[in-house]
């Protein structure tokens, strides 16, 4: 059943597989346009997180001893600061919520057809249970987004804030680069596997 | 022409229509500049006018990231904005009350 599932994927991949291995393979090589405004993109999100992860601890004004994220409560407004989107085109942006204790930063990951839609997804959903691990991550998204980190006071007075930045950005590059990878990576192997499973008829 | 555009900014103004007739203003007059005006002009600005102007600026670069159109023209606007102005600009757009 296992290989019946995957080569009917295989075989429907097939006859689609051609343009799509086209596309897999144009799609890691960013047209001079796209790679232009990776840079400038990811500039000027690393100034606007430096200038958002100004945080400080700010205890529940409406509960006592509590301490929780203003930008999760959004209880008050004056504890809010407006929030900034960064966008490198239609389909990504990064969208920066910050406040007095807490920054939500959201990201948007490109995602040019179904497979990337599918591969962010569950790239994202394995992230995301694991988000303990990962201390900043958040464990559901933001509305219309694909990853959100919620930085909170207590995480900066642990790790150093250009540090934590620096983090962010090299994960938005580097979750480009797996998704990319990944979808090559199918690519390949539904080929294969349709190109075994058509011998055994030829 | 960027100047004109960003001298008066309707701040806290409740009238949405307002708002957004003067972002296409100063947007279209951004848009117009070509890359290598974009550094003397945030030059000019930051030093002959005033550094309010060049909050202004940087107020409508998110507001026009926001609508997701014009991205790559802003994002060199803005490397430009912060490299002469640091990061005033960008704390004041998120903490000021009176959104563009």
């Amino acid at each position: 059943s296992s290989s019946s599932s995957s080569s009917g994927s295989g075989s429907s991949g097939r006859s689609s597989s051609a343009p799509a291995a086209g596309r897999a393979r144009a799609a890691p090589r960013p047209s001079a346009k796209m790679a232009n405004t990776l840079k400038p993109y990811l500039d000027c999100i690393r100034t606007t997180l430096t200038a958002a992860m100004c945080v400080r601890n700010f205890p529940s004004q409406i509960v006592e001893r509590h301490n929780k994220p203003e930008v999760e409560v959004r209880g008050n407004r004056e504890l809010i600061l407006n929030p900034l989107t960064v966008s490198r085109n239609e389909n990504e942006m990064c969208l920066i919520e910050p406040s007095i204790n807490s920054v939500r930063v959201s990201i948007r990951i490109k995602q040019a057809d179904e497979i990337e839609e599918i591969l962010t997804r569950m790239f994202s959903r394995f992230l995301m249970q694991r988000a303990e691990q990962f201390v900043i991550l958040r464990r559901k998204p933001m509305a219309n987004f694909d990853l959100s980190f919620l930085i909170t006071h207590k995480h900066l007075e642990d790790m150093w804030k250009h540090k934590l930045v620096d983090f962010v950005i090299t994960f938005m590059e580097d979750i480009d680069k797996e998704i990319n990878g990944m979808k090559i990576a199918i690519n390949t192997r539904a080929r294969i596997v349709a190109y075994e499973y058509i011998q055994q008829f030829a | 022409a960027v100047k004109a555009a960003l001298q008066t900014p309707p701040l806290g103004s409740h009238d949405q229509a307002v708002k957004d007739m003067n972002t296409e203003v100063v947007l279209n007059a951004i848009c117009s500049a070509s890359d290598s005006e974009i550094d003397k002009i945030v030059a000019d600005l930051y030093h002959n006018s005033s550094p309010d102007l060049c909050d202004t600026l940087v107020k409508y670069i998110y507001k026009g990231l926001a609508d997701r159109k014009y991205c790559g023209v802003l994002l060199k606007w803005h490397a430009s904005a912060v490299n002469m102005a640091g990061l005033g600009p960008v704390v004041r757009a998120m903490t000021d009350r009176k959104t563009v």
